[in-house]
């Protein structure tokens, strides 16, 4: 539901998983995460965006994985041994859809009250950033929280769902 | 009493006319007089009053429950009103009484509660006429009438209330039964002696009967009473099975199917099946065949027919559940006819015991042993296991190798289906389309135990019914008597089979009809720009063109085929499920289409290849040939547009690690591998590095964001645990196009 609204779109309370790109933390809805897998070898599908890093076989099912620093537009680093393979699962129309997001380490799983949630600040200009839905405080630093479905199904890849909302 | 009985009624009625009415009490308790006194009809009224409320109630109780629980008490209630009031001598109350006792006995109670309902406000009134309380009552007869006319209920049933699953499992079984009455009474018409077939037939009916009973379907219970009567009247030799008797009989079947479709279009609605009137016009018709009253009277008895347990369309028997136990005749009785052998047909007799399976549990078990099957090849291709050189580990792996395989095998063979349904099918359309068009056919199929994936049983379907049509409308000649000029039998033939054929099915649609016509199909081709006027083309190039979108040869168009449209359907649908097909045609003597078809759709046979390191899969139907092409069967087209030729033709050649943005493939042809591919009628080279090696493939779907790459079909597990990509060769091919911009596209085709 989160991912249809544009204006209501504020992080729930509740569990996050929390995972690292660069310096900074990230969190998604620990409901949407299936598990957590090392890297396996991604088999690269032509003519899809550099984003998608290709498909992999979860347990005999083909699931595509996407590079999550490539999808926000981030620098691409090596893998290292930290990288992880997060496999979330997101409903996408009626379809509950698996994938896999690569991230530079995992974290922890944090809880967040709805006082430690506060709504995402206003970015300028050119900031696409309609799939963050809150900023987690913690004592020490500030948790960006995804909406992982709304991320995994921007721009270009959606452009029927997202005309038909 | 008899008499008795008659006068009075006779005289109730009279007073019951009688406008003035002027002593209800004294008209009514005076023509009981004469056997009792009133203190006992008194009794009898003020008892029934109360009895009336409570009759009311329960009745009101069955919407709410839906209970059966009360039936007993109910037709108790019923049963002792009509014993005390045919004592006491009201005939008309007696009457109506035996009637609802009758209706409960006959329909479910949930039916029935609008009739009951009536019943009680008409006896309501009756009795308060007697102690003079109001008029009277409508008409008894009327109201009996209303109760006898059975089950229109139906149409006020919610469906959604009844077991709905119970209901969708009596829709399925009901269609095979169905399509096993189509299939006898086809050959019924051919072989009209058959009593055998028409046992089965007869059986058929009595079945879905007895379920439809069972599953409150009232409305098909009756029309299959009806059919069942018809089927009878035939088994005992009263009735010839051909034309009024056999139309009726392929009517009741059209009908069932219709009934069957409303309850499944009702049950994904609102609960609420339409009215069909034809109903009530056809099980008339069947009952004035029959010689026999409106339904309800005549029961057939099933007693003696062997009651093989019908094998039903899938090839599955369901497993007998108590409400099958309810068929009267479930008790194999061995022969109906002694002295004469009944012929014997497949399948009717074996018995064999089957569960329904959800076919997406089904796809979980298939799909899991699929994992299974890596992870044993990831497990026993280990280098550290085999650096191990243990002779036991060695022995337990094969073990477990050959489990596995044999597993794979099993789940593979589960949704396997016999075509048999399909082939049924044909034959009614077959038989239909040759009524309409005035033709003559005998349609026979061969091979209907030949067993394909469901899924493609079940797209089975359209291409053959563009293809039978064409070969009716245009294969078989329209005059006997050309037919007969020819040297060929009056009747057309029609033959529709299916064999094994290198791993894969081949189903051959024959006619001996008057053969494609080369010249014409060519004439037209040039006509419409498909050809160029003096091209040289072989005979199957000729009739492939048939299949072109909008293609035809006939000037006028029939309300069975011309417009072009079939043939074209039939390729795209024989191509979506990964086939071929081919024409052989002899001028005058008929022609024989066949589809070779994969086993499954889930599996393909696919060959591997390497291009720059990765690896893909291209499947093994669409490939022509592998070559290594000589420097001078290339050429380039405006310097862009590279060409090959192979055999006479020149192909466009698609170098796809260009397409792909492979690294470090080979580039120079000679090094190469050019796989030949086709789709869609066009060739293609493929350049690639090498060749791997064949194997069978599971295909999976993607996984969303890039299922619907062009050029892929999907993806296949492969026994290192990794992914490779399986090409889509129509979708590469239109790529390839519109990278290389218009160069390729005109000069694609045939030249």
């Amino acid at each position: 539901m989160t991912t249809d609204s544009q204006v209501a779109a504020i992080a729930a309370p509740g569990k996050y998983l929390s995972f690292s790109l660069g310096d900074e933390e990230y969190g998604v809805e620990i409901l949407k995460v299936q598990e957590i897998n090392g890297l396996t070898v991604a088999t690269r599908v032509p003519r899809t965006p550099e984003h998608v890093r290709g498909v992999v076989n979860l347990r005999g099912k083909v699931i595509p994985v996407i590079d999550l620093r490539r999808k926000l537009g981030m620098e691409p680093v090596d893998d290292t041994e930290k990288t992880c393979n997060i496999v979330v699962q997101v409903r996408h129309g009626d379809e509950a859809v698996t994938m896999g997001v690569i991230v530079d380490d995992v974290s922890e799983v944090l809880n967040f009250s709805a006082d430690q949630i506060e709504p995402p600040p206003a970015f300028g200009a050119g900031v696409e950033a309609d799939f963050i839905i809150g900023m987690g405080k913690l004592d020490d630093e500030v948790v960006i929280l995804l909406d992982i479905a709304k991320v995994l199904s921007g721009e270009e890849l959606d452009t029927l769902a997202t005309v038909g909302a | 009493m008899f008499v008795i009985q008659r006068n009075e009624r006779v005289k109730d009625s009279g007073n019951r006319s009688d406008s003035g009415r002027e002593s209800p009490v004294a008209v009514a308790s005076g023509t009981d007089r004469r056997l009792f006194d009133d203190e006992i009809v008194g009794e009898f009224v003020s008892r029934q009053t109360e009895l009336l409320a409570h009759l009311e109630a329960r009745a009101l109780d069955i919407e709410t429950e839906r209970g059966g629980a009360d039936l007993p008490d109910l037709m108790r209630f019923f049963h002792t009103l009509k014993g005390e009031s045919a004592l006491l001598g009201l005939d008309d109350v007696s009457r109506l009484a035996h009637a609802t006792e009758d209706m409960l006995d006959r329909e479910p109670l949930v039916v029935c509660v609008d009739r009951i309902l009536a019943v009680k406000d008409w006896l309501a009134l009756r009795f308060a006429a007697m102690s003079g309380e109001s008029g009277g009552p409508g008409s008894v007869a009327d109201l009996i009438a209303e109760l006898e006319r059975g089950p229109h209920g139906i149409y006020g049933l919610n469906l959604l209330e009844l077991d709905v699953d119970m209901l969708q499992d009596f829709i399925a079984e009901t269609g095979e039964h169905l399509d096993a009455v189509e299939g006898r009474l086809l050959a019924l018409e051919n072989e009209p002696d058959d009593e055998e077939a028409v046992n089965a037939v007869f059986r058929c009916f009595h079945t879905i009967k007895g379920v439809a009973g069972f599953v409150e379907m009232e409305h098909i219970k009756e029309l299959a009473h009806m059919a069942e009567n018809l089927l009878d009247r035939v088994r005992r030799g009263e009735l010839p099975l051909r034309g009024e008797t056999m139309d009726l009989a392929f009517a009741a079947v059209d009908l069932h199917k219709r009934l069957c479709e409303d309850v499944a279009a009702g049950m994904a609605g609102d609960g609420r099946l339409i009215r069909r009137d034809e109903l009530a016009a056809l099980v008339a018709r069947l009952g004035a065949a029959c010689g026999e009253d409106p339904p309800g009277e005549t029961i057939v008895s099933a007693d003696g027919i062997p009651e093989a347990v019908e094998t039903d369309a899938s090839g599955l028997v369901i497993l007998p559940r108590a409400r099958r136990t309810q068929a009267p005749a479930e008790t194999p009785v061995p022969d109906v006819a002694p002295g004469k052998p009944a012929p014997q047909r497949t399948g009717s007799v074996h018995r064999r015991e089957a569960v329904r399976v959800d076919a997406e549990r089904l796809d979980l078990l298939v799909e899991t042993i699929g994992e299974l099957v890596i992870a044993e090849a990831m497990v026993s291709q280990n280098r550290e296991v085999r650096e191990l050189e243990s002779l036991e580990l060695e022995r337990h792996l094969d073990r477990l190798d050959k489990i596995c395989r044999e597993l794979q095998q099993i789940g593979m063979s589960l949704r396997m289906v016999p075509v048999r349904p399909v082939f049924q099918k044909m034959a009614r359309l077959v038989r239909d389309l040759a009524k309409k068009s005035g033709r003559r056919v005998e349609f026979s199929y061969r091979g209907e135990e030949t067993e394909l994936d469901k899924s493609v049983v079940d797209m089975l379907g359209d291409p053959l019914v563009h293809m039978l049509r064409n070969s009716v409308d245009h294969g078989i000649e329209s005059d006997p008597a050309a037919r007969e000029a020819a040297g060929k039998p009056r009747v057309g033939n029609i033959e529709l089979r299916a064999l094994h054929r290198g791993g894969g099915i081949v189903i051959e649609v024959e006619d001996d009809g008057r053969g494609l016509d080369r010249d014409a199909i060519l004439a037209r081709a040039v006509q419409r720009g498909l050809v160029v006027e003096g091209a040289q083309l072989s005979d199957q190039e000729i009739y492939s063109l048939i299949f072109e979108p909008g293609f035809t040869t006939t000037s006028e168009v029939t309300d069975v085929s011309g417009r072009g449209v079939g043939m074209d359907v039939v390729r795209r649908n024989i191509e979506k499920l990964r086939g071929t097909v081919d024409i052989a045609s002899e001028s005058g003597r008929g022609c024989v289409f066949s589809f070779k078809l994969p086993l499954t759709l889930a599996i393909i046979e696919g060959m591997v290849f390497l291009t720059g390191g990765e690896r893909y899969i291209v499947p093994t139907l669409s490939v022509v040939r592998l070559i290594r092409p000589e420097a001078e069967a290339y050429t380039t087209v405006m310097s862009r547009g590279e060409m090959l030729r192979f055999e006479g033709e020149i192909i466009p050649l698609i170098r796809l690690y260009e397409i792909f943005g492979v690294e470090n493939a080979k580039e120079a042809l000679d090094e190469a591998v050019v796989i030949v591919v086709e789709s869609e009628g066009r060739r293609v080279g493929l350049l690639t590095d090498e060749l791997v090696g064949q194997q069978q493939i599971v295909i999976k779907n993607l996984g969303e964001h890039v299922q619907d790459t062009e050029g892929l079909a999907g993806g296949a597990i492969m026994s290192d645990g990794n992914v490779a990509l399986i090409l889509d060769i129509a979708g590469l091919v239109r790529v390839a196009h519109e990278e290389k911009g218009a160069v390729n596209t005109e000069s694609g085709g045939r030249s």
